[in-house]
């Protein structure tokens, strides 16, 4: 017994491939960009266009590299819109002018993702907005309550 | 030999004991996972030459000017209706473009497009061989999802056994700078301890610098990590560059929208890049994102990298040589020099055929610790019980 232990007793860092293995078969099934805990909301009407908002990762808020609190949120748009819109942009809380529309969404014109910064403490009364500019200049708005798209706070 | 010379004898040979025992239990013990570590490294280094020699569709190989990036734009949109192209790359004149493009389902994909017929000659899904090896080396294929993956924490803390192995060895090895000035001698035939012996040495020997090179890249990649999880007050990447929105075209009423032209952009980016060979195009998501190209330069080891309004074809932003924030600029040389891809095939070849040997040197440490240590402790715990049994 024992000397099976001695023999065998450095091949247990082998162990650590049971992490990249136990993943492997999905890591080329899809490129499923949605996790199923992700919280999603309904399709709903912004402008002459339809946007979809969900949470881009569950969980709740990260730090990003300052320290500030961040969440990813994914917009998806129509396929037929999408040439239209010069971007789209989010922000927690009302948005005072077009320069501080919010976090920039990008990644795909169809399905972007948007890094948001968050209050430090949410009350659960917090307003996710959502602002589409197009190529005509016009920008069109949405709101959101936050407490709808976060899976956890 | 005096009693003075006897002494100072043993002293040495139990510092020797003591630097070479250290150095067999830096490794020893994560023997198996550093050299799946090491080997995966070796792969990825030249996975695209890999599928270059498996699948001719990712070879350029026809004569001819190459097509215009718009061509190649034109040749996904066709084949993939509403899909948008990301990223074109094309990391060495011998292979074909590879394209990143977005689906209007939200998901990716990717495809190698020939550079010159303008031919899409294969079609994947939104993880490529390449990237796939890259995950699996670089972070064990764990998830990223806030700040570093687990991963990248549980692989690149190899650095630090690695670093002391070689310091060790070196300090192990007297006068290893012998080996230089003959050819290389491996015993064969004369017993697997001592083949197992000449080939650890020599390989130690002549991949020194490689080792020291990947070992202290592997090791600023854990600083880098530790730097952004824990806040560090630096700036670890640039800011994205933005269009200003007063740079960008309005679309009039009942006229068609604006249209990016990305071959006057690039061309554009091209004419401040010069003598550069460009590898990568990003092209926008929205329309506050340049395009951007970027490639190895005028400064080697660094990337140039220009931002182009591709409705006005004006230059946003560049970077040459390497002008970037301290920590940024470190970042990128460092992973630069443990990939190799700074020199083309030629270097290419070098880290993967070194990297073939520091994967050795993990496994033949191992074969001779089972050939000499472990059968000498076996004999000896052996004798030391029959002893027991006849007392």
């Amino acid at each position: 017994m024992l000397s099976v232990w001695h023999r065998g007793k450095f091949y247990l860092s082998a162990l650590m491939l049971i992490a990249p293995l136990s993943v492997v078969q999905n890591y080329f099934a899809t490129s499923e960009m949605v996790a199923p805990s992700a919280r999603s909301l309904p399709e709903r009407a912004v402008g002459p266009w339809r946007a979809t908002l969900a949470e881009a990762i569950p969980g709740p808020p990260y730090r990003g590299p300052a320290g500030e609190r961040m969440k990813d949120f994914a917009v998806s748009f129509r396929p037929e819109d999408a040439a239209g819109i010069r971007g789209a942009f989010l922000r927690v809380g009302k948005p005072r002018n077009l320069r501080t529309a919010g976090a920039l969404a990008h990644g795909s014109p169809y399905r972007a993702h948007a890094h948001v910064p968050m209050p430090e403490n949410l009350t659960g009364g917090e307003e996710l907005w959502l602002t589409v500019e197009g190529w005509d200049g016009q920008t069109h708005q949405v709101v959101w309550p936050l407490a709808d798209v976060m899976s956890s706070p | 030999m005096t009693e003075c010379g006897t002494r100072t004898m043993n002293a040495k040979k139990s510092r020797a004991r003591l630097w070479l025992l250290w150095h067999s239990w830096l490794a020893l013990p994560i023997w198996a996972y550093l050299f799946f570590i090491c080997a995966t490294g070796t792969v990825a280094t030249m996975s695209r030459e890999w599928m270059w020699v498996a699948d001719p569709t990712v070879r350029a190989d026809s004569a001819g000017p190459d097509l215009p990036p718009s061509a190649l734009v034109a040749a996904i949109e066709r084949e993939i209706p509403g899909a948008k192209v990301l990223y074109l790359r094309r990391d060495e004149p011998y292979l074909a473009v590879e394209a990143t493009f977005a689906r209007p389902d939200g998901r990716f994909g990717s495809a190698w497009i020939d550079p010159v017929g303008g031919a899409i000659t294969s079609l994947g899904g939104g993880t490529t061989f390449p990237e796939f090896m890259r995950a699996l080396h670089g972070w064990l294929l764990a998830p990223w999802i806030s700040g570093y993956s687990w991963g990248w924490y549980a692989v690149t803390v190899l650095a630090v056994p690695m670093l002391g192995s070689l310091v060790t060895g070196i300090v192990v090895y007297k006068r290893f700078w012998r080996v230089y000035a003959s050819w290389p001698k491996i015993r064969v035939g004369n017993g697997a301890r001592l083949f197992w012996g000449d080939l650890h040495r020599l390989g130690g020997a002549w991949a020194l610098w490689f080792i020291a090179i990947i070992a202290s890249t592997a090791a600023w990649f854990l600083i880098e990590a530790v730097l952004y999880d824990f806040n560090a007050p630096v700036a670890m990447s640039e800011a994205p560059v933005v269009i200003a929105r007063e740079d960008l075209p309005v679309a009039q009423p009942g006229q068609p929208l604006p249209r990016a032209d990305l071959d006057r952009a690039v061309t554009a980016a091209l004419s401040v890049l010069p003598g550069a060979r460009p590898t990568l195009i990003m092209l926008p998501t929205n329309a506050f994102e340049p395009v951007v190209v970027s490639g190895f330069g005028r400064v080697p080891l660094f990337y140039d990298r220009v931002a182009v309004n591709p409705y006005t074809a004006a230059i946003v932003a560049q970077r040459l040589g390497g002008d970037l924030p301290l920590i940024v600029k470190t970042t990128q040389i460092m992973r630069i020099l443990h990939i190799g891809n700074f020199g083309g095939l030629p270097v290419k070849i070098v880290w993967c055929a070194f990297g073939l040997i520091l994967s050795t040197l993990v496994f033949s440490g191992m074969m001779i610790w089972t050939k000499r240590t472990f059968r000498k402790t076996v004999e000896t715990a052996r004798s030391l019980a029959e002893e027991n049994v006849h007392a």
